[in-house]
């Protein structure tokens, strides 16, 4: 395995197709409301967002639910 | 600590332009924004893209290409990928074959190619990996034999857990 195990989980999540001129600024807003999120990088070429978060205080399931809130 | 950037200029077409500042605030971002992750999206992946000539597909097609194939097809292609292209592939994007770049291979093929949602969840001693798909069951057969081969050749044996829509394994 790796020399060192990292500590924050990664997902890349896909975002709506086209939820209009908002859509970034929720998902930020929500994301970052949400307790262990660490870090959060848009593509805005692809429509994804890659979320690193503490995952004993927070799941994939409640990113998903922000971003497709 | 953030990328590091320089400040340029450039003639662009205007047509192109236009579109870029309509899709910009359409996004609520700056232009600025929008055309550094398309000359990312060039330097990252679409370069290596076409020294090695891959190609992009649709989703569905790639389903239907692979719901057409026998098992033992999918199964010959899948290793034979992972072996062969997702090995160069991962050497071209960053150097080596390391454990460390077949996962940032994963994370750029999510992004990029928009194959599947990854997530990447560790333990104390393991990561699970999950791989959330929409091309069926033999979508699932090709993923799993496709990274069973890439991670035999760092002599790494994924563990895979039973899932219809997802390939998910403990490394």
């Amino acid at each position: 395995m790796r020399d060192e195990m990292p500590t924050d989980a990664v997902s890349v999540l896909r975002m709506g197709s086209d939820d209009g001129p908002n859509q970034t600024k929720r998902i930020k807003t929500a994301l970052k409301r949400i307790e262990g999120v660490h870090q959060v990088e848009f593509d805005y070429i692809q429509n994804h967002v890659q979320v690193k978060y503490d995952p004993s205080k927070v799941d994939e399931a409640k990113l998903k639910k922000a971003i497709r809130a | 600590m953030p990328p590091k950037t320089v400040t340029s200029t450039f003639r662009l077409d205007e047509e192109a332009f236009r579109a870029i500042q309509e899709d910009a605030k359409k996004q609520n971002i700056s232009v600025n924004t929008l055309v550094n992750q398309l000359v990312l999206g060039y330097a990252n992946y679409d370069r290596v893209m076409k020294r090695l000539q891959m190609m992009k597909i649709p989703a569905s097609t790639f389903k239907a290409i692979l719901d057409s194939a026998s098992e033992e097809g999918i199964i010959e292609a899948a290793r034979s990928t992972g072996t062969g292209i997702g090995k160069v592939f991962v050497v071209a994007m960053s150097g080596s074959f390391t454990l460390e770049n077949i996962l940032r291979g994963f994370r750029t093929s999510a992004s990029y190619i928009n194959a599947f949602e990854y997530s990447e969840y560790p333990h104390t001693d393991s990561i699970t990996i999950t791989l959330t798909h929409t091309f069926g069951r033999k979508g699932t057969l090709f993923l799993r034999e496709w990274i069973k081969s890439m991670f035999a050749e760092v002599h790494i044996e994924p563990k895979f857990l039973p899932s219809e829509d997802a390939v998910i394994f403990e490394i």
